[in-house]
């Protein structure tokens, strides 16, 4: 090999290695020094499995002998192969056959990828660090979702939640021409046990009161908080008339009891009105006055723990 | 015997020895039991107007990663090794010994590149090398040429090459309990096709 050939393969930024047939190195460019660790300094050639052991296992072995026999090209990649060299830098290694002369060589270029790994490690640590920023964020989108769609006193619908599904409720039953049943509860003698008990006293009622209606009401059904003591319930898809009775029934039967503070226990009396589209009104603003109306004659005239049908008005 | 059938079955002997011989290679690499299955051969019909990408329908649907071998002196074609891109990041976690992965992780790397062409190398070396010895005939091939692929442009490429035929081999990797489907599509110049065949007939004459 003349001078400049040499000088040029000792510049190159890869390891480039020339092994006979016996795999005996007959050159190593400086790069190649790494490997060397005991005597940096000592370019003695010696074989392949010397300088790098892990090239006598038997499938190494078999592949450098296939590429000497047939001249096939071998690639061996740093990830697969990530014990084969004893160093903190992975490389990837190239194995061609060429001629000189009448004998058969095989050139070994080693390519540095730490970087790529390193940069792979960096990539999978973002990613992992951003999975769990994603994971906060959607954590708090559903609470920023949970604030301003439910109360957070009874965790039920707000107005505004209300307002979004009754509006998809009613074109749906226009759509398919459906019953929509709309409900107004209002808490009887309220603003008596908040004087009487404290406001915290009527905010265990309240809750106590969400609690009744949800449990009295279908899966589809919403029960949403229209402000102090007021309750509304959208009952879609009532497919016979006296179907909403089933969950008028459910709230008059269930448990009144709220305890309130120090042990003391209020029985908790509720009016409700009804409306209904189509006939009550085609807008949620005229069910809401009509169950409204319903539910104040309910009040006055029926007294606790009635209703009274829109219709009737 | 049908000279069809005799082809067929001497190009399965052949394919399974060139795969069972992969597959020990790529075992004693990964420290793990890979076996390797073809379950058939199709060599399309050149002339029934069927579209070669029709054979991969329901196999490869989506985008699909590919090492490619081309080879040149007695034969002249490609032979590939086709993944489905979205088994790429399992199959390598599982020859590299990576472990488990993210499910976010689904961008390719340099390092995925080099197990894919490393894989391609063995698997494509020894089916080519095995066709080699048994019809006696040279072949120059280079390292392979990996490459990601939409399907449609993959098929739109095997579509449109002109006097070409094509091998295709349904390959099931087993890697412990882990099955990833993939293909092998040799692609040779009609004339190359016409001599392989020659050959394999060639074979069935003296035995």
């Amino acid at each position: 090999m003349d001078t400049v050939t040499h000088e040029v393969l000792d510049h190159l930024n890869l390891g480039i290695l020339i092994v006979d047939e016996k795999l005996k190195i007959l050159f190593q460019n400086r790069f190649m020094l790494r490997f060397i660790k005991r005597h940096s300094e000592d370019r003695k050639c010696g074989s392949l499995p010397e300088l790098i052991p892990g090239f006598n296992s038997p499938y190494f072995q078999i592949s450098l002998m296939d590429a000497l026999e047939q001249g096939h090209s071998l690639f061996f990649s740093a990830a697969m192969h990530e014990k084969l060299i004893d160093s903190r830098e992975k490389y990837n290694i190239r194995v061609t056959r060429f001629m000189e002369e009448d004998q058969k060589r095989l050139l070994l270029e080693f390519t540095e990828v730490t970087d790529s790994f390193e940069r792979i490690r960096q990539l999978r640590e973002s990613i992992s660090q951003l999975r769990l920023l994603n994971q906060e964020l959607k954590q708090k989108e559903k609470a920023i979702q949970s604030l301003a769609y439910y109360d957070q006193l009874t965790g039920v619908a707000n107005r505004a939640l209300f307002y979004e599904l009754a509006e998809k409720f009613l074109r749906a039953a226009e759509r398919n021409h459906e019953v929509l049943g709309l409900m107004f509860i209002d808490v009887d003698n309220f603003k008596q046990i908040n004087d009487t008990y404290g406001h915290e006293a009527g905010d265990k009622v309240l809750v106590q009161v969400a609690g009744i209606l949800t449990a009295a009401t279908r899966r589809n059904d919403v029960v949403a908080r229209y402000g102090g003591d007021e309750f509304l319930i959208l009952l879609p898809q009532i497919n016979a008339p006296d179907n909403y009775k089933i969950v008028v029934s459910k709230i008059l039967q269930a448990k009144r009891d709220a305890i309130v503070c120090n042990g003391i226990s209020v029985e908790i009396c509720l009016s409700v009105g009804v409306s209904f589209y189509p006939q009550d009104g085609d807008s949620i603003d005229q069910l809401i006055v009509k169950a409204d109306r319903a539910m104040y004659i309910a009040k006055k005239q029926e007294g606790d723990n009635w209703y009274y049908p829109a219709e009737n008005i | 015997m049908d000279r069809e059938c005799f082809r067929y079955d001497i190009l399965s002997e052949l394919f399974n020895i060139g795969m069972g011989k992969a597959a020990d290679m790529l075992s004693e690499i990964v420290q793990k039991r890979i076996a390797l299955q073809i379950p058939k051969i199709i060599i399309p019909e050149t002339e029934s107007g069927e579209q070669l990408g029709d054979q991969f329908s329901g196999f490869f649907d989506a985008a699909l990663m590919v090492s490619t071998i081309s080879f040149t002196n007695s034969l002249t074609g490609k032979a590939n090794l086709v993944f489905p891109a979205d088994k790429i990041k399992k199959f390598v976690a599982l020859c590299s010994g990576e472990g488990s992965l993210a499910p976010e992780d689904t961008a390719f790397t340099d390092v995925d590149f080099d197990v894919i062409r490393e894989i391609g190398n063995i698997l494509l070396n020894c089916i080519l090398g095995e066709l080699g010895n048994l019809i006696n005939i040279q072949l120059n091939y280079d390292l392979p040429q990996v490459a990601v692929y939409n399907r449609i442009d993959f098929n739109k490429d095997l579509d449109g090459e002109k006097n070409h035929s094509f091998m295709i081999l349904f390959v099931t990797f087993l890697i412990d309990d882990t099955e990833i489907e993939g293909a092998v599509i040799i692609d040779l110049m009609v004339e190359s096709f016409q001599e392989l065949f020659r050959l394999l007939d060639g074979i069935e004459a003296g035995l």
